[in-house]
């Protein structure tokens, strides 16, 4: 087998270029040292180092090679002997190169015996040489891997530190590299029992790979994060050696990051959760962000409104006030400083018009220039409409009645008035919101008063008193406030309804002066009514007055007639009995008039006739001092439809009144004449009886209480003050009419009017 | 001539006072009743020439003895003089007339006369 292996391996077919194209120079002896081959590098090299010989096979060694030395003989030799390798170093001096040359002798066997040796040699100079360089550079690379700024360590595949450069030194100066430590026992405080799963150290030893990873590796209780990279270091065979961790410490950015990414989740969180709107819109009005807050309110999709402007999708072109929006949009994409904060009406998806309350910032400044503009709008649509509703309240209370006011109760300062209460008092509402109610009250114009009024309102918690408020010009005028004591969110108010009363004031006056007035007709009414139920009585008693009245007058009469008519002095008291009995009973007889109602007995009547009679009847019962009477009557017998006897006693009423207020004498005019459509009785013919005296007439205070009973100016007690009212009440119940007219001196006129009846006779 | 008057009162003194006064001024002669229920009597008796009767009297007043004295044949003609403390309604007095007590003696001989 060994010869047969031995003629097929170095059969020069089979093999050479196989040979030919290792790197390095080989050839082959046998026992004898004769060459038996060489390769092409080896042929290059022999050329190169001045070999003698072309062809080498076939030759002898040390014919061929001037450096085979005896002692690379007596190597050979060993190696036939021996059978084992021998590797050495020998150095060559070819023409002036001096060349280290690593020369391998490896037996071949042909059965037990070393038929062959293959010789390969290694020109070593240059690897000497690089190996120096090697050194330089890595003395280089160590300084730059020093200093570099960066954690540098190599890990065996055990997992072992090989090495560390003086930053990993630094950070983990408690490892000592020579002792090997593992090294996730190592980096970590407090140890870790295992592999870090990141670990890409651990990958790289595995797979060859380049990895990376942010390591998480406590120290103490704080945690540094290191950035990882892992390389493989392999050896000359491309097996893995070990692992370059080079680390970075990323703690700071990591935290940074994480403070970022916190921060930008945050705000993330809070544009897209926010109760706001929040949009962003570039120069020319088209939305290029939109929140979720904005979908829902709008009811556009963020896809369905981006790059649209918002002009004709959440801003209509027109206001319902009429402002023209498309103008405002421009000018907020100029100018958004101005409209910082700005109310407009925006619109729905679904039309509904809305009011949002905006405000607009420039953002994303690029070269000193913004690019958008940030909106954030809040809808207030609600609080537009209760805002809406308060004006029309505050409106309505501004435009009340009454005044209103709301005071603080500790101060008595005036907190809010509405219109009224300025218009009332004559201030400006700045002015009076600056005054306190101990300014502006004439009753409670000192602190302790205020004080005192606010306690008892804190009792009663609603009063309404009357009071005296001053104008600004210190006029006072009377009102009646209406106060009520009120907490709102824990604080006392005092909220004050007044009203200007000064009107109902007069008023008040004007009904206390009736009021005045109806007592006094009540008391006259009351003393008539006494008088009337007296007069009633006097009828029941009349008759039984009047029969004695009747005998004594009687009595009196038959006196008088046996009486001689020489005993002057007994007829003259009989005279005055006589006087005295009869004035008793005109007494009586006044006083049964007043109370009785007679019963008519009206019949056809000519006037001038009872005027004559009537005259005749008063010649009789008054005495003349001085007064004359003239008649005068209207032709033609006219007729009036009268009780004669209740007419006479009227007549003879207004003839004793003439001749009482002429006591130094006088004319009494009687004149009787016709009047067409009289104005006193509707317009009806009248017959006027007109009786005008020359007296002293009446004065006007007397003249409103001519009818009033018992009114009398006779202080002799001559009169009973029933005269006039029972003239009367006599006149009118035949229709007709009592008309005095007088003047205080110049004497009265009495004009009895009754309607005329047609004559028929 | 005599007149032969009756007075019909319940009033005794005052009838008294106007039978005095009369008989004292002329020729009259002055009956009495005071007595209402007895005026027939004092009529038929003799029949008077002109009555004088008060209106209130006890059990039967003025105007219902007149009412009778009208029916009568030998009493309807004679005149009647209402004499009263109060006032008579018209239609108490049926016409007839009336004087108001106390009435001065002169007037009624007048109206007497004039009757």
């Amino acid at each position: 087998m060994g010869k047969k292996k031995n003629e097929d391996s170095f059969s020069q077919n089979t093999f050479p270029n196989i040979v030919d194209l290792i790197g390095f120079p080989v050839y082959i002896i046998d026992k004898n040292y004769r060459v038996v081959y060489v390769n092409k590098s080896l042929i290059k090299i022999i050329k190169g180092y001045g070999l003698r010989e072309n062809k080498p096979v076939g030759k002898k060694l040390y014919e061929l090679f001037s450096f085979i030395t005896p002692k690379i003989r007596q190597e050979y030799r060993t190696v036939f002997t021996s059978g084992k390798k021998i590797i050495s170093e020998d150095v060559l001096t070819i023409g002036k190169r001096t060349t280290i040359i690593e020369v391998e002798k490896i037996p071949y066997f042909s059965g037990s015996k070393v038929s062959h040796i293959i010789t390969t040699l290694n020109d070593l100079s240059n690897i000497r040489s690089s190996e120096e360089e090697l050194k330089q550079s890595e003395e280089k690379y160590r300084n730059v891997v020093d200093n570099i700024g960066l954690g540098v360590a190599v890990i065996s595949p055990d997992m072992e530190i090989l090495t560390l450069n003086k930053q990993m030194k630094k950070w983990f100066p408690d490892i000592d590299p020579a002792k090997k430590p593992v090294c996730y026992k190592s980096f970590n405080k407090p140890p870790s029992k295992h592999i870090c799963s990141y670990c890409p150290t651990h990958k790289t030893l595995k797979d060859g790979k380049r990895h990376e990873a942010v390591s998480s590796t406590p120290d103490g209780d704080s945690i540094t994060h290191y950035r990882v990279v892992s390389t493989p270091i392999r050896n000359n065979l491309g097996q893995i050696v070990a692992a370059i961790e080079m680390v970075e410490d990323v703690t700071e950015k990591r935290n940074a990051e994480n403070t970022l990414r916190k921060s930008e989740e945050r705000y993330h969180v809070l544009v897209e959760t926010a109760n706001s709107i929040i949009l962003k819109m570039d120069r020319k009005g088209r939305v290029i962000f939109w929140n979720k807050f904005s979908e829902k309110f709008f009811g556009f999709k963020a896809k369905e409104i981006m790059g649209k402007s918002v002009l004709g999708t959440i801003v209509p072109k027109k206001e319902t006030g009429g402002i023209d929006l498309a103008g405002l949009i421009t000018d907020i994409c100029n100018n958004p400083k101005k409209y910082n904060n700005h109310l407009n009406e925006n619109i729905k998806k679904n039309g509904e018009r809305v009011w949002v309350s905006w405000t607009n910032q420039p953002a994303d400044v690029v070269e000193g220039e913004f690019t958008t503009i940030l909106c954030v709008g809040n809808d207030i649509t609600n609080s537009k409409r209760v805002e809406k509703r308060l004006q029309l309240f505050r409106d309505l209370v501004d435009n009340s009645n009454d005044a209103c006011y709301v005071i603080d109760p500790t101060t008595s300062r005036i907190l809010d008035v509405n219109n009224e209460a300025c218009r009332c008092l004559e201030y400006a509402p700045e002015k009076l919101k600056e005054l306190r109610v101990i300014d502006i009250d004439a009753v409670v114009y000192k602190m302790h008063m205020w004080r005192k009024h606010v306690s008892d309102l804190r009792r009663k918690k609603k009063m309404v008193l009357e009071s005296m408020h001053r104008k600004s010009d210190g006029v006072s005028f009377p009102v009646e406030i209406n106060v009520k004591y009120v907490m709102i969110a824990k604080k006392e108010y005092v909220f004050a309804i007044v009203r200007d009363i000064t009107e109902r004031k007069k008023a008040e006056e004007k009904l206390k002066e009736a009021y005045v007035q109806l007592k006094e007709t009540q008391n006259i009414l009351v003393q008539t009514e006494k008088l009337a139920a007296l007069g009633r009585f006097s009828t029941g008693i009349a008759h039984e007055i009047k029969n004695p009245l009747g005998i004594i007058l009687g009595a009196i009469e038959y006196l008088d007639m046996k009486m001689p008519k020489s005993n002057k002095d007994l007829r003259a008291t009989l005279a005055k009995a006589e006087e005295a009995t009869l004035r008793a009973n005109g007494i009586l007889h006044d006083l049964l008039q007043f109370a009785r109602p007679t019963e008519l007995k009206a019949q056809r009547i000519n006037p001038e006739e009872l005027v004559e009679r009537t005259l005749s009847l008063f010649r009789c019962r008054v005495s003349f001092k001085n007064i004359q009477v003239l008649t005068r009557y209207e032709r033609g017998a006219h007729m009036i439809k009268v009780d004669k006897n209740q007419i006479q006693q009227v007549l003879l009423n207004i003839f004793i009144n003439a001749a009482d207020s002429m006591q130094r004498g006088g004319k009494i005019r009687i004149h009787t004449y016709l009047v067409y459509n009289c104005v006193y009785i509707k317009g009806k013919n009248a017959f006027v009886i007109e009786v005008r005296d020359t007296g002293e007439g009446i004065s006007k205070e007397n003249m409103k209480r001519l009818y009033e009973p018992f009114f009398t100016t006779k202080r002799d007690r001559s009169g009973t003050g029933l005269g006039l009212p029972i003239s009367k009440k006599l006149v009118s119940k035949y229709n007709g009419e009592l008309v005095i007219e007088s003047e205080a001196c110049k004497g009265t006129t009495v004009k009895i009017i009754f309607p005329l009846i047609k004559r028929n006779r | 001539m005599i007149k032969n008057i009756l007075i019909i009162d319940d009033e005794v003194d005052l009838c008294e006072m106007v039978k005095k006064n009369l008989e004292a001024v002329g020729e009259f002669h002055v009956r009495i009743c005071t007595d209402s229920r007895k005026w027939k009597k004092c009529v038929n008796k003799q029949v008077p020439d002109v009555i004088l009767i008060d209106v209130i009297m006890p059990y039967l007043t003025g105007p219902e003895i007149v009412k009778e004295l009208e029916k009568d044949i030998l009493t309807k003609s004679v005149p009647i003089i209402y004499f009263t403390g109060v006032g008579v309604s018209a239609e108490e007095c049926n016409g007839h007339i009336y004087l108001e007590k106390p009435v001065k003696i002169k007037d009624l001989v007048r109206v007497i006369n004039n009757v």
